[in-house]
């Protein structure tokens, strides 16, 4: 599905260099020698081969695997396999035995990782989210928290035409260290923005390529000037100008593009995709118009909000992938009767049999920021959970056009691979360590801001046994009476061991929820007349 | 008897029988008087309308005391539970109902009700409409905060000379009358500019500082929306907390959330008493009343040496007033305020009283030792830093929700900003009484979202469904009615596509009384 070509490469150095031109001489010596330095760091490799052994692999693109070897090799997968598989004598193995891995999830649209999610300027083809990328955003740190290692980071709604995105690993010091693919996709809106109507709106994005293709005909036909100059100096008969413009347009070069256009050049020759953000249904119809009016079928996503669902017969007959808003259920009051109906938006594509991503919510609430809860989410309302997990991994991949490099477990992808201490859909579940391209970029037992929030329960028991921290921190309470207090009263201090009640209370560790109690029933209710 | 409450004289009288009795549980429960309860709870218990008759199988009884009972056989005849059996045989010819997982019916027991239906999108950040409403909408960042708690344009945008919508930042002057107060008073409109839900208005009363003497009931609309959205959420009963404008605050109000509309106020509880700031006001402290200059006639008390002062002086008054003393002074409470206060004195009325921060928990130890009062703890966001205050001295909590980055009605406050995941978990293995709320937060799963949270924030998942249902109804007094899947029991029931609380599973039907009152994919009866 590879329609986005971008460069692979974090950023090409001398882009870098001539962005330092803008900076004061003095700096720039002093900046070009660090930036040497680092360069010849970014190359991304892990340690040097890593191999994750003993845990289930969830590896979404084929079978889970029991007990299973993935070997990653300078941040390349390079074999996934059963025990069986060969591990190099110098790989570094983790054991990961009780845990499930699955690959890391693909964030398919988010502007949390932006200082500002918006430019002021209404069309803004020409910034790139690079600049405004802010590597110390809790955002990041959250998302790996939360097992998301890739993420596309694009700028907001609030737009006629956006800036140029990216994808971001959720790991890094500076953008330059977190970017992993420059040049996804152009934001284009055809909700209005801030302050426009929507007359307006969509007169200005017509304009924007309107002009662009006023620009490039003159750059096309000056091209076409140009060569002919070379060739013959003597201008005997020139061409009328359809014709020399016609012409002139395989002549232009990369380099003849300005500042200005490249974005949009780069959209139209296919090297960009094209998000487009429709806040509502009404909205869906003139950016599906556009997409068919530039044939940008195969490179256009449609971001969506609001009731825009109710469009979902336009949407799947112009075979569109689609990126949900985090607001995964819609709810509208009838104006007459005040009735509110709820729609569960996911389903509305599943059933259409349009390919959808979601997001993550951005406004904070817990278990809607995980992007996992958001994946359980589909799975109640009826899709496997293989496929919601696919939804979230391979498939976001897949819209984002990553796909060759992210989403699955499969040899020859990178090596981003996420522990679980279970299921990743089911809430109950943990993120015990997180390996962006085979570097632990995350581990649970070292995340401080987590331990302030919830420190473990001081156990005797927890000690020994770290690993299954995450399901054991409940203790058989079913005997105890809430009366019963005093017990625990003195164990305010953090490490007050050896209760001979916790001690009672591990062994029924095992089962907690299942069967405190044999005898049957209604005995104990009987008094209750 | 003679507390009973003011309203229920105009209210029709085939009401009565019932809801003197649920009143009566409602008042001891937190008294502890049981043998009330058991004299009284024979024969109210019978709803005036004959209710279908179900057989239930389930393959898991999650029976709300902690036990599970394995393929649990459930009789339900008009609207009781009349068996509750283990591997039991149905009958020939019941209209048996083959579930896989059941609890009961959930109890919220700090419920914010949504009287007027404004919060349209439940469980939204309030403050995400005032962006949405002034366009910014975009700018909203959960976690981007102005040194007042709140997120403001003036944080999310960086820009210097945008002052916060709550606090005025950078003036660092929550004053009432700042522009950007204004701003929003003239582009939304009243208290729904401050981040107010509109209902809290309705339910928040500004007139005085002390009004134990109103109740709650009289500003809930019961055939609110938000009583179908509680019962989708498996919420069957729920206690209506008054919201925290006053020191001294009305009396909330027991209600079902189904059933025939006559029918669904259970009775008045707790007089609820606020210490510390008050969340609704931008959260800072607290604010003379809207549209109004400050006056000595609107003065409210703007620290929290004020607050405590004038819930001491309340209770005072209530005191002199028994002893045939005329209070005085400015903030002499009312003649019906004391009245009410002296039988919470007496122990006749329970309090509750709503204390976030770790300070505020110690401070309404220190007052309600003063007055020798039992009180329920609400919403003690910092619980965590006295739990061992609060576990040895055996108060009753009502916690929740559970959160990182608040939202909803505490997104609105400063108090909120000390939560900790592991409170929860904390105040249940220290052997706090704890029911757990959801508050003002709905959605997909409202309350049962919580026990999720509950659960994987350490609490053990049987221990979780005690929080919602058997705790609260013990709280409240209705343990002898709900809470348990028990014999004799209101048949108030939630039926699970898988485990309970599991995020891969959800509410499949809700039974109230016996009646479906909530079918997925199916019409509502």
């Amino acid at each position: 599905m590879s329609r986005v070509s971008g460069s692979k490469e974090p950023m090409l150095p001398n882009r870098m260099l001539s962005k330092m031109m803008l900076t004061p001489r003095p700096m720039v010596s002093l900046v070009a020698a660090l930036l040497l330095f680092f360069s010849t760091q970014v190359v991304p490799a892990g340690e040097a081969k890593l191999a994750l052994t003993g845990g289930t692999v969830m590896t979404v693109s084929g079978e889970s695997i029991a007990g299973g070897v993935v070997l990653i090799e300078d941040g390349i997968i390079t074999a996934v396999g059963t025990a069986e598989t060969e591990i190099p004598y110098d790989a570094m193995e983790v054991d990961c035995t009780g845990m499930i891995l699955a690959p890391g999830f693909v964030d398919p649209h988010s502007s949390d990782g932006l200082d500002i999610p918006n430019e002021n300027l209404p069309s803004a083809p020409f910034v790139d989210v690079f600049d405004a990328l802010d590597p110390s955003r809790f955002f990041f740190e959250d998302s790996l928290r939360n097992g998301v290692t890739s993420i596309h980071v694009m700028q907001g709604n609030n737009c006629v035409v956006g800036g140029v995105s990216r994808i971001v690993h959720p790991i890094g010091l500076t953008p330059h260290e977190m970017s992993r693919q420059a040049g996804v996709a152009l934001k284009l809106s055809t909700s209005p923005r801030r302050g426009y109507g929507r007359m307006r709106q969509l007169a200005e994005l017509r304009e924007v390529f309107e002009e662009y293709d006023r620009w490039r005909e003159n750059l096309a036909e000056s091209r076409y000037e140009q060569e002919a100059d070379k060739e013959d100096d003597d201008d005997s008969d020139t061409l009328p100008p359809e014709e020399s413009r016609s012409q002139g347009q395989e002549l232009i070069r990369d380099e003849d593009l300005d500042d200005q256009h490249r974005h949009l050049a780069h959209l139209i020759d296919g090297r960009l995709g094209a998000w487009i953000y429709c806040g509502s249904a009404t909205d869906v119809a003139p950016a599906l118009a556009l997409v068919a009016d530039r044939d940008w079928k195969d490179r256009a996503v449609l971001v969506l909000a609001g009731d825009a669902h109710l469009a979902i017969e336009e949407i799947k007959e112009a075979g569109i992938d689609v990126v949900l808003d985090s607001d995964l259920i819609h709810r509208k009051r009838d104006l007459l009767t005040g009735d509110v109906e709820e729609t569960f938006i996911p389903d509305v594509y599943r059933r259409a049999g349009v390919r959808f991503a979601i997001q993550p919510s951005r406004s904070g609430a817990m278990p809607e920021r995980f992007i996992g809860y958001q994946a359980a989410r589909l799975v109640r309302s009826g899709i496997t959970p293989a496929e919601a997990l696919r939804i979230v991994t391979l498939g976001a991949a897949e819209i984002c056009g990553i796909d060759d490099r992210y989403g699955s477990i499969e040899v020859g992808k990178i090596g981003n691979i996420v522990l679980w201490t279970g299921d990743p859909l089911d809430l109950n579940s943990w993120v015990q360590k997180v390996f962006v391209e085979g570097i632990l970029a995350y581990d649970l037992e070292k995340d401080a801001r987590l331990e302030r929030l919830f420190p473990e329960e001081p156990e005797p028991e927890e000690a020994p046994a770290p690993l299954d921290d995450e399901g054991t921190s409940e203790e058989g309470q079913d005997a105890k009476p809430a009366e019963g207090t005093p017990e625990k009263t003195a164990g305010e201090a953090p490490a007050d061991d050896g209760e001979p009640l916790e001690e009672k209370s591990s062994e029924k560790g095992e089962a907690p929820a299942d069967k405190p109690v044999d005898p049957p029933k209604e005995s104990s209710v009987a008094g209750g007349e | 008897m003679n507390q009973q409450p003011r309203h229920l004289s105009p209210m029709k009288t085939s009401l009565m029988r019932c809801a003197v009795w649920f009143a009566i549980a409602c008042w001891s429960g937190i008294l502890a008087l049981p043998a009330v309860l058991a004299a009284e709870g024979e024969d109210a218990v019978t709803p005036a309308e004959v209710l279908r008759d179900v057989t239930i199988r389930a393959q898991r009884a999650h029976v709300g005391d902690g036990r599970v009972l394995e393929n649990a056989l459930i009789q339900v005849q008009d609207g009781i539970i009349v068996s509750v059996v283990a591997n039991g045989t149905a009958p020939e010819g019941v209209n048996l109902l083959e579930v896989s997982d059941i609890t009961p019916g959930l109890i919220d027991a700090n419920a914010r009700i949504d009287v007027a239906d404004a919060i349209y999108f439940p469980g939204e950040d309030p403050r995400l409409r005032i962006l949405r409403a002034m366009g910014l909408e975009e700018h909203y960042h959960g976690g981007d905060v102005c040194p007042c708690g709140s997120v403001c344009p003036a944080m999310t945008l960086h820009v210097a000379d945008v002052m916060c919508l709550y606090c005025g930042w950078p003036d660092h002057d929550p004053h009432p009358h700042d522009p950007a107060e204004e701003l929003i008073a003239g582009s939304l409109g009243g208290d729904q500019a401050a981040g107010v839900p509109a209902p809290s208005g309705v339910i928040n009363e500004q007139s005085s500082e002390v009004v134990p003497h109103f109740e709650v009931l009289d500003a809930i609309d019961q055939g609110s929306d938000d009583f179908d959205r509680l019962l989708k959420e498996g919420v069957t009963t729920i206690y209506v907390s008054p919201d925290s404008s006053a020191v001294v605050g009305a009396r909330g109000s027991l209600m079902k959330t189904g059933g025939p509309l006559a029918s669904r106020y259970l009775g008045a509880g707790a007089v609820k008493g606020v210490l510390g700031s008050d969340a609704y006001r931008y959260g800072s402290r607290n604010r003379s009343p809207f549209r109004t200059n400050v006056s000595v006639y609107t003065r409210r008390p703007d620290s929290r040496m004020g607050v405590a002062w004038v819930f001491r002086k309340a209770f005072h008054d209530a005191l002199l007033r028994a002893k045939g003393v005329t209070p005085s002074g400015a903030d002499t409470s009312s003649p019906s305020a004391s009245r009410v206060l002296s039988s919470v004195l007496a122990g006749e009325i329970p309090l509750r009283i709503q204390a976030r921060t770790g300070p505020d928990i110690e401070t309404a130890f220190r007052l309600c030792g003063e007055f020798g009062v039992r009180f329920t703890l609400e919403d003690p966001v910092e619980a965590w830093k006295r739990i061992d205050l609060l576990s040895s001295s055996g108060v009753d909590v009502v916690f929740g929700p559970v959160f990182d980055v608040p939202s909803g009605i505490l997104a609105g406050t400063n108090e909120s900003r000390e939560s900790r995941l592991h409170t929860l978990r904390d105040l249940v293995t220290s052997g706090v009484e704890v029911s757990l709320s959801a508050q003002d937060l709905r959605g997909e799963e409202g309350l049962s979202r919580q026990v999720m949270l509950a659960i994987r924030h350490g609490v053990d998942p049987a221990m979780a469904l005690r929080l919602v249902t058997q705790n609260p109804a013990k709280l409240l007094g209705i343990d002898q009615q709900v809470g348990t899947i028990e014999t004799g029991k209101r048949a108030d029931l939630v039926v699970w596509s898988g485990t309970p609380f599991s995020s891969l599973s959800r509410i499949e039907k809700v039974l109230h009384e016996g009646e479906f009152s909530f079918v997925r994919g199916g019409v509502k009866k």
